[in-house]
């Protein structure tokens, strides 16, 4: 069975994320997401693989769904019911390629 | 594919174009247009005028607004005009066809809304967008974010205009030439 193509979007939002609450950020982000992509969201799938740092992430997506999950991140306009705004900067294959040039 | 500056890849192709954006004032940050991958962000207020109001001086603007404003908006030649209900009348596309007038299509309405009533402006802005395309009329997309959490970057502002019906080619034209030319 083939494996899952998947993007990589490195993401950045314009709150701070503190240490210690990435799992609660993580929580409130993908409800966000759900709630703009509706049954699309499976398409997705969206997970964060990586913080680098207090407002920069990756978020890994399914490649089917990928162009909608950008078009629904910028639809995201509060997290956790804090405003926040969410901007996708790049989209790569790899984490690799994705972080060459974000620091 | 390589360039003559010495960058390949199909990631160089996205910083080859130079995009802009448009947004009002207070919602741009220093340097936060080359976060999101824009060469400049147009400030309203600053490197373009808005008018609102029929009655404001439009010429060489970009004039905001709705319904009958707009048909006199038109006759004083703004540089680009943003249909904020998107409903089409047929008579000010004729006339900003003849007069070169950019139809310039804005996010921060669209983002701001929910439910029902951000899908029915998903969808006469389609309508809108759709009519434009067909009567040959200059289009160009633009977050007119009036606050900083409302911008938008580059790649969401060509997903959302695929939204309402635009190529992706399209959208890189207008994003890339259309908008900067309205401040020249």
């Amino acid at each position: 069975m083939m494996r899952e193509k998947r993007r990589y979007l490195l993401v950045m939002s314009t709150n701070d994320i503190a240490q210690g609450t990435e799992k609660v950020f993580e929580v409130g982000l993908y409800n966000a997401i759900q709630k703009e992509m509706g049954n699309l969201y499976f398409k997705a799938n969206p997970k964060i693989v990586k913080y680098i740092d207090e407002k920069k992430f990756v978020l890994r997506v399914g490649l089917d769904g990928y162009k909608i999950a950008i078009a629904s991140l910028a639809f995201v306009k509060s997290v956790n019911d804090r405003e926040i705004g969410i901007y996708t900067l790049k989209s790569s294959g790899t984490i690799r390629a994705l972080l060459k040039d974000a620091k | 594919m390589s360039y003559l500056d010495g960058t390949s890849s199909k990631q160089s192709r996205d910083e080859y174009v130079e995009f802009y954006d448009i947004a009002h004032r207070g919602a741009v940050e220093n340097r936060i247009n080359e976060a999101l991958g824009f060469k400049r962000i147009i400030e309203i207020g600053s490197d373009i005028n808005a008018s609102y109001s029929p009655a404001d001086s439009i010429e060489g603007s970009i004039f905001i607004g709705k319904g009958e404003a707009l048909r006199y908006a038109a006759k004083r030649q703004p540089k680009a005009i943003c249909i904020t209900d998107s409903r089409i009348d047929r008579s000010l596309i004729a006339t900003m066809r003849d007069k070169d007038i950019v139809l310039c299509f804005g996010f921060n309405d669209l983002i701001q809304s929910t439910g029902l009533r951000r899908q029915a402006m998903l969808y006469m802005s389609g309508r809108l967008f759709a009519h434009a395309k067909r009567k040959g009329i200059n289009i160009t997309f633009a977050s007119l974010a009036r606050q900083k959490n409302m911008l938008l970057s580059y790649m969401q502002l060509i997903e959302l205009a695929k939204l309402i019906g635009a190529s992706e080619d399209h959208v890189r034209e207008s994003i890339g030439k259309t908008t900067p030319g309205l401040i020249e």
